[in-house]
């Protein structure tokens, strides 16, 4: 099943608008390119669930770090792209070393 | 397919009536999950399996509403003139004839869905407290590790229906159908049947603790491995019921009949059987 998820993704779940924002940080990407290419980068394992994804666009929008717009497909549904601003580039590198920090002491305790 | 996908999403968003980016929010998730179905599709699904991994990578709509401004499901919060989120959500059931629908994962507390074709809907994981199913068709409902304490099933078709790992405390099962209907792994402390078929019912693993089962008549049901602490079976009439492993020491059977195998079995269940008839 596709939908198989690893004991993990609790774990990673919590860390997904970080996620987003940094795939952000390569260009613009519509909802299902980030889907996909979560799954990609993480070689599988980790299935971003649409409307995980969905809550944390909302969420990183509403708090000024991402931007949308619709895209000017002519063949099929618009899709709706989303840029990171500069608050988001600073919310990613904040977040990051968070990350390295709480890394750094877990590794010491587990 | 686009009718598909986009029922859905409708139906994963009925409960949450209309709220003001509702297009905005469908119109993005379907152009989503088409992209989806259409990449699956590319790399060899068939149809079925496409949509099928479509919606289940789909996740919990309650997720998305926690991001965006609705009105709160409560009937008393509605301005005055307008129908109830509950009703709305009836009628939507009724016009769509839902049966087979998925409310999976929702937030349904104190709904009014009595007297509903709900023919093999899935309302599993849901929040439902106190909610009105009185009368309604049920047969093959899906509830499994839903939350349903102090809702009343009345009168109830649950024929097949299954209840697996849910809370059930309280409810009220009277004159309900529940031929077949599995309640495995589920807390029934205070649940009410009488009057209710149970032939074929499965009780495995669930706590009744102190349910009365007076005078019912038992027919191939299963309460194996169960908690029945202080239930009773007083006058009931018991064939073919499996009590393997069940915790039947402090279970009453005053005036019951019972046929020798279920006797023997809850002889071995060490269940006082004193006033028991074999017949």
């Amino acid at each position: 099943m596709i939908d198989k998820q690893p004991i993990t993704s609790d774990l990673l779940r919590g860390h997904t608008d970080t996620i987003i924002l940094k795939l952000l940080t390569s260009g613009d990407c519509y909802g299902y390119e980030i889907t996909k290419l979560v799954a990609e980068h993480s070689s599988g394992a980790y299935q971003l669930h649409e409307a995980t994804m969905y809550s944390s666009l909302k969420r990183l929008e509403h708090d000024g770090h991402i931007e949308s717009y619709w895209g000017d497909e002519t063949l099929g549904g618009r899709r709706k792209y989303y840029r990171i601003t500069a608050t988001g580039r600073e919310q990613y590198q904040s977040n990051q070393r968070s990350w390295e920090e709480a890394k750094a002491i877990l590794s010491h305790l587990l | 397919m686009d009718d598909k996908l986009q029922n859905f999403l409708t139906n994963a968003f009925a409960p949450y009536g209309d709220f003001p980016a509702r297009t905005d929010v469908t119109r993005e998730l379907l152009a989503n999950l088409r992209d989806k179905f259409a990449d699956l599709k590319e790399q060899g699904m068939s149809d079925a399996e496409a949509y099928q991994a479509t919606i289940n990578s789909f996740g919990d709509v309650s997720e998305i509403m926690e991001q965006v401004p609705h009105a709160k499901a409560d009937a008393s919060a509605e301005p005055q003139g307008h129908k109830s989120i509950h009703q709305v959500i009836k009628d939507a059931m009724k016009m769509a004839k839902l049966s087979t629908s998925k409310f999976s994962s929702s937030e349904l507390k104190e709904s009014d869905l009595s007297g509903t074709d709900l023919e093999d809907a899935d309302f599993s994981f849901s929040s439902m407290a106190s909610s009105n199913l009185e009368r309604s068709n049920l047969s093959g409902a899906k509830f499994r590790a839903s939350e349903l304490r102090r809702s009343s099933f009345a009168g109830a078709d649950l024929t097949n229906a299954n209840f697996s790992a849910s809370d059930l405390s309280d409810v009220n099962f009277a004159g309900a159908n529940l031929t077949g209907t599995k309640f495995a792994g589920s807390a029934l402390k205070g649940a009410k049947f009488a009057d209710a078929n149970l032939t074929g019912t499965n009780f495995s693993h669930s706590d009744l603790t102190g349910v009365s089962f007076d005078h019912q008549t038992l027919e191939g049901t299963m309460f194996n491995s169960s908690s029945l602490k202080n239930a009773t079976f007083h006058g009931a009439i018991l064939h073919d019921v499996n009590f393997h492993h069940a915790d039947a020491k402090h279970t009453s059977f005053d005036g019951a009949t019972m046929d020798k195998v279920t006797y023997a079995l809850l002889k071995g269940a060490k269940a006082k059987l004193d006033g028991v008839t074999v017949a």
